[in-house]
């Protein structure tokens, strides 16, 4: 019995501890990819050349900085409202499977559990727009309530399009059964669900109030939105809140799409491991790591690559584009088994599309450099 | 005594709802009344998940907390007016609400008292009469979605028989427990349809009986209604209502579209 208790303890600090390092990770990560994309370095002071200690520093200042409730806020719902946020976003943690035999907790309805949980967000957010007294948290509240509720939708229909040919709603079955190489995946299954994987990504960006769709703070526009009023430790809740749920949607995509905690190149196996092993674990947990870290450094390089949406675009792109889009999707990929049942015509339909997109993508990125000119300026600041 | 922590949590969960809906009814500004409702819908989807319901505290969550308290927070914060933005009820008003409130209470009781509540099962118990197999095997591997799911398609469970090889296993090993040790005691012989554990009992491996039930019996009558109504899928009636969801969404945007200004 008091194993119980003991794993039940386990697996709520282990994935507790892990959004707090990731969190430093990356708003460490977030600063050093604006730096780069913006032709900067970044922060290159703070713990030596790469400015690693940066975020704890940013910590220490949050801390000692002055806790503020306004006066006309409610105070009770304002100060409640942080909690409520990352609630949202770490109860969704017990179901993410990390790695074979690293699952908090093995639900048979993970994945719903996973959206479920993660809608008690938009309550919090509009907590604390309207907690705040201020017209500015208010709109920011309310639009984000808005964005997010919208987005929901669409990410719900392109999250059950794998979950079709899964037949089940564990993630952890799911991440298993994507044992092997990388044409294992379902992402590559059939040509939908390959679309359905992209769709998935920006929605969910879109769901993490993420940019291009960060109306809700957005700086040029309502001062930070939803949390405005917020300072120190209590506004640092809020962006915590928003780099754990950042890395859960990563974290599915990742088990949904590309394979959980398998590689593209099954190294267990070609090393020979026993099943036993606990380099298997430790091995698959570094590489669901890898592969979220990298789809949330994606959603960065998309923050600092494109301008941002009107409140307008963003609820015409969900209502018009994407939701349509993913239906479609949703039906193809229902459709196909039916059509085409035997599934390595699907699997070479979805590699052939992955490698179309492949191409294009490198078309694309050979098209822009030449074709802009580029002139030398001579600044105020160079010396030259 | 082996496992104490479920009954603790029930009592703290089930202790939150009760102070939760309390707050609902004492809050005087109505956003707060609303923040309590959304703590007492938490706190009932924190047992749902303690039950082992875990698809129905999900849908508690996504339906509730993300879908209709957003809705009603939304609409309480943009729309309240005089009357509405302090809440203050009268000696007059609580009377009424007393009165209602317990007849209502007094309806529930009756009913629950009266129901049939089919037995529950841990993940790991042991069944120990025929009967009790197939709802032992589906607690088994997945206690409740896929109870769900068969019932959505119209198959009840004990038709479900032919689906699992380890029934077949598990009414061999009953059926020769039961021939060995079919003079001892009886008990393993005994029907079905009796609730014999006592309600509080949490063993986990249910081996356990005691001869007098602390539970009344469930009227014969409403357990063969039970066991009728399992017979009827669930798929065609929730594909109606879904398309009846639909009907309202089209309806409530036509009634909210933006009309034209006219000149």
């Amino acid at each position: 019995m008091g194993w119980v208790i003991l794993r039940a303890l386990l697996a709520v600090l282990l994935p507790l501890v892990f959004v707090g390092v990731s969190a430093l990770v990356f708003i460490w990560m977030e600063r050093k990819v604006a730096g780069r994309i913006q032709d900067r370095l970044g922060p290159t002071r703070v713990g030596g050349k790469f400015g690693w200690l940066q975020t704890l520093a940013d910590g220490l200042k949050l801390l000692q900085k002055e806790d503020i409730v306004p006066r006309h806020a409610d105070r009770i719902l304002f100060l409640m409202a942080p909690y409520i946020v990352f609630l949202g976003s770490f109860m969704a943690y017990m179901a993410l499977p990390f790695a074979e035999g690293l699952v908090p907790h093995e639900l048979a309805i993970g994945i719903f559990y996973m959206l479920a949980v993660m809608s008690m967000e938009v309550f919090g957010v509009l907590l604390a727009g309207y907690s705040s007294g201020s017209k500015w948290s208010l709109f920011g509240g309310m639009r984000e309530a808005a964005q997010v509720v919208s987005y929901e939708v669409p990410m719900a229909i392109c999250v059950v399009i794998p979950l079709i040919h899964a037949g089940t709603l564990n993630l952890y079955q799911i991440a298993r059964d994507q044992a092997g190489w990388f044409w294992n995946w379902y992402w590559f299954n059939d040509p939908f669900t390959f679309f359905a994987g992209w769709v998935y990504f920006i929605v969910a960006t879109a769901s993490c109030k993420r940019a291009p769709f960060d109306l809700a703070e957005a700086e040029s526009e309502l001062v930070a939105g939803f949390h405005t009023e917020y300072s120190g430790l209590r506004w640092s809740f809020f962006f915590m809140a928003e780099y754990a749920s950042m890395f859960a949607v990563s974290g599915i995509c990742t088990t949904l799409f590309l394979g959980g905690w398998n590689g593209p190149i099954p190294v267990c196996d070609l090393l020979g491991l026993s099943s036993d092993s606990l380099l298997r674990p430790i091995l698959g947990c570094v590489n669901f790591i890898a592969k979220g870290y990298f789809l949330v450094f994606v959603m960065m390089w998309l923050r600092w690559t494109l301008p941002r949406l009107r409140i307008d675009q963003v609820m015409k792109a969900c209502l018009k584009y994407f939701l349509p889009l993913s239906s479609a999707l949703l039906a193809g990929a229902a459709v196909w088994p039916a059509v085409f049942p035997v599934a390595r015509t699907g699997r070479i339909a979805g590699l052939v599309a992955g490698g179309l997109t492949l191409l294009f993508f490198i078309w694309v990125a050979k098209q822009t450099p030449n074709s802009i000119p580029r002139e030398r300026e001579v600044g105020y600041w160079l010396e030259s | 005594m082996a496992v104490w922590w479920p009954n603790l949590l029930f009592w703290i969960f089930g202790g939150a709802v009760v102070v939760c809906s309390v707050g609902v009814l004492v809050a005087r500004d109505i956003v707060r009344a609303a923040v309590w409702l959304l703590l007492a819908l938490g706190n009932t989807a924190a047992l749902y998940f303690l039950l082992g319901a875990d698809l129905i505290g999900a849908a508690q969550l996504l339906v509730y907390v993300g879908g209709t308290l957003v809705l009603v927070v939304f609409g309480v914060m943009l729309t309240a007016r005089k009357p509405f933005i302090k809440l203050d009820t009268r000696g007059g008003d609580w009377v009424i609400g007393v009165t209602v409130g317990s007849i209502v209470f007094a309806v529930l009781v009756i009913l629950l008292l009266d129901a049939y509540w089919p037995r529950a099962v841990r993940p790991g118990a042991q069944p120990t009469s025929l009967d009790e197999i197939d709802t032992y095997q589906l607690a088994a591997t997945s206690p409740n979605t896929r109870q769900i799911g068969l019932y959505l398609l119209g198959i009840p469970a004990p038709h479900a028989r032919h689906l699992d090889k380890a029934n077949q296993i598990a009414r061999q090993a009953i059926v020769q427990d039961q021939a060995t040790a079919g003079e001892s005691a009886g008990a393993a012989a005994r029907p079905s349809g009796q609730e014999s554990e006592p309600p509080g009992d949490q063993n986990v491996t249910g081996t356990e009986r005691t001869t007098d039930s602390a539970v009344p019996k469930p009227a014969a009558k409403s357990q063969a209604r039970a066991k009728q109504t399992r017979l009827i899928g669930y798929l065609l009636p929730f594909e109606i209502v879904s398309v009846h969801f639909l009907v309202v969404l089209i309806g409530a945007a036509y009634l909210a579209r933006a009309r034209r200004r006219r000149r």
